[in-house]
């Protein structure tokens, strides 16, 4: 740098250098993602639409839609498109409910409670949901502590058979995604001035009325991501149909997994595989589009 | 310290119509406290970033004491900075954060831990060296922010709105906390608010920014007693604005001629502003200059009343005055002291 | 009307609670049943199973599987995935174009684990790949990325820049700011996320059950295969281990950092 005494002669400045953009350092996770997920995903939706041979699994053949027409003239196959649906469906349904039950108990909660009933409630979230089925197992089976209790009380005569129904799968989802839906819940009910419940009951509004009219709508954003996580990982849960459900326990993800490591039909298989995606998709893009139009008048 | 010179510097954000930073030439001399005074949006951040390096110009030359500056890096300028959000890092204890700049020289640790311990006590923050940022009160925080720019040594010291966000009580103290360190150390600082009392109480020089532009630059007592724009004189809490003609010295507003008053330069069609708190009232016609009016409103405010008055010409003056005993629907003579009287071109 | 509210309330809450812990508590007790069947109530005390499944090789090696798994699946995923969070949160990138690198980014939580697991297998084997850590490797850091990416993304959104250039004022290097400010305030964000990343590669079904091989196991796969054919406490004795683990984990996280701000989304 020159030292000068005179003012200095006013001038533009010269062109900055341009830095290298940080844009960049997403480019190797990008290429991860494209490698490990993006194209074997494509390449397995396109092996859906070669003709179905066991064993096979290169891309020779004609290209063909007749795993689709099989798929679905079949009831043996589409029937669990429908089941996976309606398990999916009262899965998130009873999982809302108490979930939201359990966000308002963690909401509600003293401070010094809340803490500790977080730990309680929460830390299940994180527990292996093999151990967790296990446990479903030994409460639900038909030697099991329920059906003990049962006898025990003359409730009874005979065990009932509970696992290896659906009962058994949607108890053991609800158990697993509860805390889910408590968080997103929560999440919301969070960001609400604890005066406007407070305010609505000096208005004379039960607490019906306040849960319905004022904490209901405004958990809106909340419950709706709730949904969509619940209901998506419902529809691709794997561990807890297996082991609840028995492998014929008719769920989408276990006939993918008999088509690929049992029948080896592997076209076959990804007809299923590009189903359980599109259904996912539609899901997920559909829970959140209503719950924006329901929230676009208040929220910004 | 150092003396700090802009010249010409002018800085346009990409997709922006207007420069926030437009031509703008100041000098700060050394040791001298100067505030960049105006409303928000007008531009003194973007001036003091430049200042700090930490945006270039597009236009224009900085200077310290007569060194070139404008490119280089804000890390090798020696400036001290404390900012609007205090910037405290919090991973780091009160005395780490005070350390890094001078770990950043490569200081040694022994001549670090002593002039930490010094900044540390000029701020009156020794027996707290060891908490991190969130363990302290906001005040306390704030010194800390201090503490970590004036340790460097810095050849000039930067605040943009240090204390916007303390309530209005811990504000002033740490204003004259911060007059007395500046003063004591004789630091060059260079100084961002909106807020008038808070420039008027700390600075040796207000510069008022207006759209990117410098409105006025002096003393406080040349920018309160003698605002040269509108603009100034209104940011300066002056009010009752009426239209006049100055004639060779002579002012004539509202049917009245009298003495132009000397602080002030005008010719022409020009605007009289008579502050508030100069005004007084009376139902008789008083000796010299005074205006007649009907009294609208009168509001009692404890210490003083404020009066609302309808001149002839239809045009509203407020007074704020001791109650001098009128009542709505009254006629009142409004008469000034001699520093009440403004008046600019325009 | 109000206590029957709190008494409507009381029970609901206890029974929500219940059916939370049941199934752990359930484990937790069979498993030191002294007998050779989970029964209830148990018959007498013993840590015999303890001891069966610590001397069960398919138990230890999975384990020790699935340890290093997601230990270098955390490893690999979390630098990728902090790295990938700065590109989309400091990249100045439009914001469609930022949008749509988030939702690939995001896309592994989405897509099923059991998609993500045939994916795999089905093009690896075309690439005549077949060796069971790479695939498992590949698929796990999959899982891990995006939890690193959620946390570190959250993260920087709320990091206030003038930290950066508090720093920078203060004589730091564009390096020096990034070891010394930025990667230590995010710390605990990435650390979280690597965490979770941690835990669900430990605990994966779905993706693994494709990918490993005959000599290759993991803990949660080699404890459904051995539930087909044994329904023995040993399992409710591991099951038990890892819930413990997992708790005293949860412990320690609510510690450092709030459990609900780790878990929250
Ligand atoms: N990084 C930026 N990019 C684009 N415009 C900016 C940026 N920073 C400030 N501006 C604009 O420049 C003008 C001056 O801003 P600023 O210097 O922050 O004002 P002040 O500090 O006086 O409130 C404003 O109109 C503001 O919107
Ligand atoms: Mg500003």
């Amino acid at each position: 740098m020159a030292l000068t005494d005179t003012a200095p002669a006013p001038r533009a400045a010269p062109a900055p250098r341009k830095p290298v953009s940080p844009a960049w350092l997403t480019l190797p996770g990008l290429c991860f993602l494209v490698f490990v997920l993006l194209l074997p995903v494509g390449w397995l939706m396109a092996l859906s639409l070669k003709p179905s041979m066991p064993g096979a699994f290169t891309m020779e053949g004609d290209w063909t839609i007749a795993n689709y027409l099989r798929f679905f003239s079949q009831p043996f196959y589409y029937s669990t498109l429908i089941k996976t649906l309606w398990v999916s469906a009262l899965t998130t349904g009873i999982t809302a409910v108490l979930g939201y039950a359990l966000a308002l108990i963690i909401w509600t909660a003293s401070p010094a409670k809340r803490g500790w009933i977080v730990l309680i409630v929460l830390s299940p979230l994180l527990v292996s949901i093999v151990a967790r089925t296990y446990g479903w197992m030994i409460m639900l089976g038909d030697r099991g502590i329920l059906n003990q209790a049962l006898l025990a009380l003359g409730v009874i005569e005979e065990p009932i058979q509970i696992m290896y129904t659906s009962a058994a799968v949607i108890v053991g989802l609800v158990h697993v995604f509860v805390p889910f839906m408590a968080l997103c819940v929560l999440t919301s009910l969070e960001k609400i001035d604890p005066k406007v419940p407070e305010a609505a009951m000096t208005f004379g509004a039960s607490r019906w009325a306040v849960l319905r009219r004022i904490l209901l709508p405004l958990t809106v954003p909340g419950l709706a991501s709730g949904l969509t996580i619940v209901f998506s990982l419902a529809i691709s849960s794997y561990v807890t149909p297996a082991l609840m459900g028995g492998p014929r326990s008719g769920m989408l993800t276990t006939f993918i997994y008999q088509q690929f490591a049992v029948t080896l039909d592997w076209r076959f298989g990804a007809v299923l595989v590009t189903l359980l995606l599109a259904l996912t998709l539609v899901v997920l893009t559909s829970i959140l589009a209503l719950a924006a139009r329901m929230t676009a008048t208040w929220s910004k | 310290m150092a003396q700090v010179t802009l010249s010409r510097i002018t800085k346009r954000y990409p997709g922006s119509e207007t420069a926030a930073v437009d031509d703008v030439s100041l000098t700060i001399p050394k040791g001298s406290f100067t505030t960049l005074l105006g409303p928000s949006g007008c531009g003194k951040s973007s001036t003091l970033r430049i200042v700090a390096g930490l945006s270039r110009p597009d236009y224009g030359v900085l200077q310290m004491d007569g060194r070139d500056i404008t490119h280089l890096s804000a890390a090798r300028r020696n400036i001290g900075m404390v900012f609007q959000s205090l910037a405290l890092f919090p991973h780091m204890t009160v005395a780490e954060n005070v350390a890094f700049g001078l770990e950043m020289r490569g200081i040694g640790r022994s001549e670090r831990e002593t002039k930490v311990a010094r900044a540390l006590d000029i701020v009156e923050l020794g027996h707290l060296a060891a908490r991190h940022p969130h363990q302290l009160s906001g005040g306390q925080q704030q010194r800390v922010a201090l503490a970590r720019a004036l340790v460097v040594e810095p050849s000039i010291l930067i605040l943009d709105e240090p204390f916007s966000a303390l309530d209005r009580k811990l504000r002033e103290t740490m204003q004259i906390e911060l007059y007395r360190i500046t003063r004591d150390l004789g630091i060059t600082a260079m100084f961002v608010t909106h807020d008038q009392e808070e420039a008027l109480t700390l600075s040796d020089s207000i510069v008022v920014m207006n759209q990117g532009r410098i409105e006025q630059q002096g003393t406080p007592r040349e920018i309160y007693g003698a605002p040269r724009t509108r603009f100034t004189a209104e940011f300066m809490g002056l009010s009752n604005f009426l239209p006049a003609r100055c004639n060779n010295r002579a002012l004539s507003f509202e049917g009245l001629t009298t003495e132009m008053p000397a602080a002030f330069e005008a010719e022409g069609n020009c605007t009289v502003a008579l502050r508030p708190e100069g005004l007084s009232l009376s139902s008789t016609r008083p000796e010299g200059a005074a205006l007649k009016g009907h009294l609208a409103e009168a509001i009692y405010q404890g210490a003083s009343t404020s009066y609302t008055l309808d001149l002839p010409s239809g045009r509203r003056i407020t007074a704020r005055t001791t109650d001098c005993g009128l009542l709505p629907g009254q006629e009142a003579w409004i008469a000034w002291t001699p520093e009440a009287l403004h008046a600019f071109a325009a | 009307m109000s206590t029957y509210f709190s008494l409507f309330r009381r029970t609901g809450t206890a029974a929500l609670f219940v059916f939370l812990l049941a199934p752990l508590v359930a484990v937790i007790i069979v498993s030191v049943n002294a007998g050779a069947t989970p029964k209830f109530p148990p018959e007498g005390f013993s840590l015999r199973w303890y001891g069966a499944a610590l001397a069960n090789p398919a138990f230890t090696g999975s384990a020790l599987t699935s340890l290093v798994l997601a230990a270098v699946a955390t490893a690999l995923g979390t630098p990728l995935g902090v790295a990938a969070a700065f590109g989309i949160a400091r990249g100045k990138l439009p914001s469609s174009l930022r949008g749509l690198l988030e939702a690939i980014f995001l896309s592994p939580l989405i897509v099923p684990g059991i998609v993500i697991g045939v994916a795999l297998l089905v093009t690896l084997s075309t690439a005549g790949l077949r060796d069971a850590w790479l695939r498992l490797t590949l698929g796990h850091v999959l899982l891990v990325m995006p939890y690193v990416i959620r946390t570190s993304l959250a993260a920087l959104q709320s990091f206030d820049p003038s930290l950066e250039e508090a720093a920078h004022t203060l004589g730091a290097s564009r390096r020096q700011i990034l070891t010394r400010v930025t990667l230590p305030v995010l710390r605990p964000a990435i650390f979280a996320g690597a965490a979770f990343g941690f835990i669900i590669s430990f605990d994966d079904a779905a993706v693994s059950i494709f990918l490993i091989d005959s000599s290759t196991s993991t803990l949660p796969l080699a404890i459904m295969s051995y539930m087909q054919y044994n329904f023995d406490p040993s399992i409710a004795a591991v099951s038990s281990m890892l819930i413990a683990i997992t708790l005293a984990g949860a412990l320690v996280i609510e510690r450092v950092f709030g459990l609900k701000k780790f878990l929250g989304n």
